[in-house]
């Protein structure tokens, strides 16, 4: 395969805009040959040298992730692959008994839906390459590595619920701490304790509120509840912008993307806290699809802003259609509200103000050599 | 020697717009002025200029144009547009303080009155 077939191949686009770009870049590589063999070069030392001064085609099409585009229908798709997969275990059995064999595969389940997401993301990290399925895929095994702590706890402690709760919270914010301070590698000092700080407190408001039977006045638990999301939300933050902001083939939009995941993940933890043994199907399954479209809106559009407004989009629509099921409790009301608030922060605000900090930084005059 | 190619990345956009700010050029054409321009300290993958040209052109600081040379290749020319100039404007005046600045500290070369 020569060269620009290898950058076609690699390149992550749409069609027509993939077909601009390979124009352009078959023009360049044209001239830069002409010019190398018109100096005395042997045409095919003429074309190894204009492939070395091009780049690789990994380098070359990887660059382009820096640049918020359209992505293609497959990356599309295969960003919200961690959303349709996950449909099978979604806890539809809330407030029923669940039999021996139906946890065992729901646990095995979640476990081959974990090494799928994480081998995916490794590989990916591994080449260096930041495609858009990226950012769902590696939230997705995050939150999976913590989502199956709790029923393999349930299913080796039946019958109580003290303990697994103390110990899932512990490994949870141990899996979450370790990444978050790997991701961290590399930054301030002072970042690295930011990480480690939220997330004790983290712990410390998990192991007060639900475990330790500490009764809140009434109004109160569920504010207390979204508020809690704050820590962990910090180690998501620094995860996304680490992994996939702040990488040379990353761009500020991914960090969206995947904090937009993280922040649709919050339903199944929600849904195993609060007993809602009236959930219905529609009630798990309308959400998961709104973030599935949502993904595809934010890889198929052509500009930033569209693409922010297609993942705000998706935050409104799942909590409007969570307060339409629970719209006779307060408390619930409440909780989804401030989580709407917490998501739109998160998705939307953090990764705009980053950017424009990034460009005031790249401005400043002291970075030319 | 050449600058380190994350300098180069995080002020590609300035070194562009400089270029294009003399006369609209095509890609292959800024990479080269850049190094005639820099005596090859600023080398860049070629191929990597692209998405730089590209965001430049998405936040309206310059504009594509396709054309086709006498020789019968096409090839997509950028001018800069009258924001692009303003936004270089901006840069090239915050670079000469801070440059001033900077010379100063380190007794290069007397402040200029009033920079």
């Amino acid at each position: 395969m020569d060269y620009l077939s290898r950058i076609e191949k690699q390149l992550d686009l749409a069609p027509a805009e993939k077909e601009q770009v390979m124009r352009e870049l078959r023009s360049h590589y044209e001239e830069l040959k002409e010019e190398l063999v018109a100096s005395g070069m042997d045409p095919k030392q003429a074309e190894e040298e204009a492939a070395r001064r091009m780049g690789t085609p990994d380098e070359v099409a990887a660059s382009r992730g820096t640049v918020p585009g359209t992505s293609s229908w497959k990356s599309a798709l295969l960003a919200t692959v961690p959303f349709i997969a996950a449909i099978p275990v979604l806890p539809l059995d809330i407030g029923k008994s669940v039999s021996h064999e139906a946890q065992v595969l729901r646990i095995l389940y979640l476990a081959i839906y974990c090494a799928i997401m994480a081998g995916g993301t490794i590989r990916e990290l591994r080449h260096d390459r930041r495609p858009v399925w990226l950012a769902t895929w590696s939230a997705a095994s995050i939150v999976c590595a913590t989502a199956v702590v709790r029923p393999v706890l349930s299913f080796l402690m039946p019958g109580t619920r003290v303990v697994p709760n103390l110990v899932s919270y512990a490994i949870t914010w141990t899996i979450m701490t370790c990444i978050g301070l790997l991701s961290s590698r590399g930054a301030p000092k002072w970042a690295q304790v930011v990480v480690v700080g939220q997330m004790l407190s983290l712990l410390a408001l998990a192991g007060m509120s639900t475990s330790w039977g500490i009764v809140m006045p009434a109004g109160t638990g569920a504010l207390v509840g979204a508020v809690y999301f704050i820590p962990g939300s910090v180690a998501w933050v620094v995860i996304a912008l680490r992994l996939l902001a702040l990488h040379r083939f990353g761009n500020v939009f991914l960090a969206s993307l995947f904090l937009f995941v993280a922040t649709a993940s919050q339903l199944g933890g929600y849904v195993y806290a609060s007993s809602l043994s009236a959930i219905t199907r529609a009630d798990l399954f309308v959400p998961v699809l709104v973030a599935a479209v949502a993904v595809i809106l934010f890889a198929r559009a052509p500009t930033s802003r569209l693409k922010l407004m297609a993942l705000a989009a998706g935050v409104v629509v799942q909590q409007f259609w969570r307060l339409s099921y629970v719209y006779v409790d307060l408390q619930l009301i409440l909780f989804w509200t401030v989580q709407a608030v917490e998501s739109l922060i998160l998705v939307v605000l953090v990764p705009v103000l980053f950017e424009r900090w990034m460009r005031g930084q790249s401005d400043r005059p002291e970075i030319v050599a | 020697m050449s600058a380190p190619t994350e300098l180069v990345k995080g002020n590609a956009a300035v070194l562009i717009l400089a270029c294009l700010a003399r006369e609209p050029m095509h890609g292959y054409r800024i990479v080269k002025e850049l190094s005639k321009e820099s005596e090859g300290y600023f080398a860049m993958g070629e191929g990597t200029l692209y998405p730089h040209l590209h965001q430049l052109e998405k936040d309206g600081l310059i504009e594509g144009y396709w054309e086709t040379t006498p020789g019968g290749r096409e090839r997509k020319c950028y001018r800069i547009t009258e924001r692009g100039t303003s936004e270089l404007a901006r840069r090239r005046e915050e670079w000469r303080k801070f440059q001033s600045k900077v010379n100063h500290v380190l007794g290069l070369a007397p402040e200029a009155m009033g920079a």
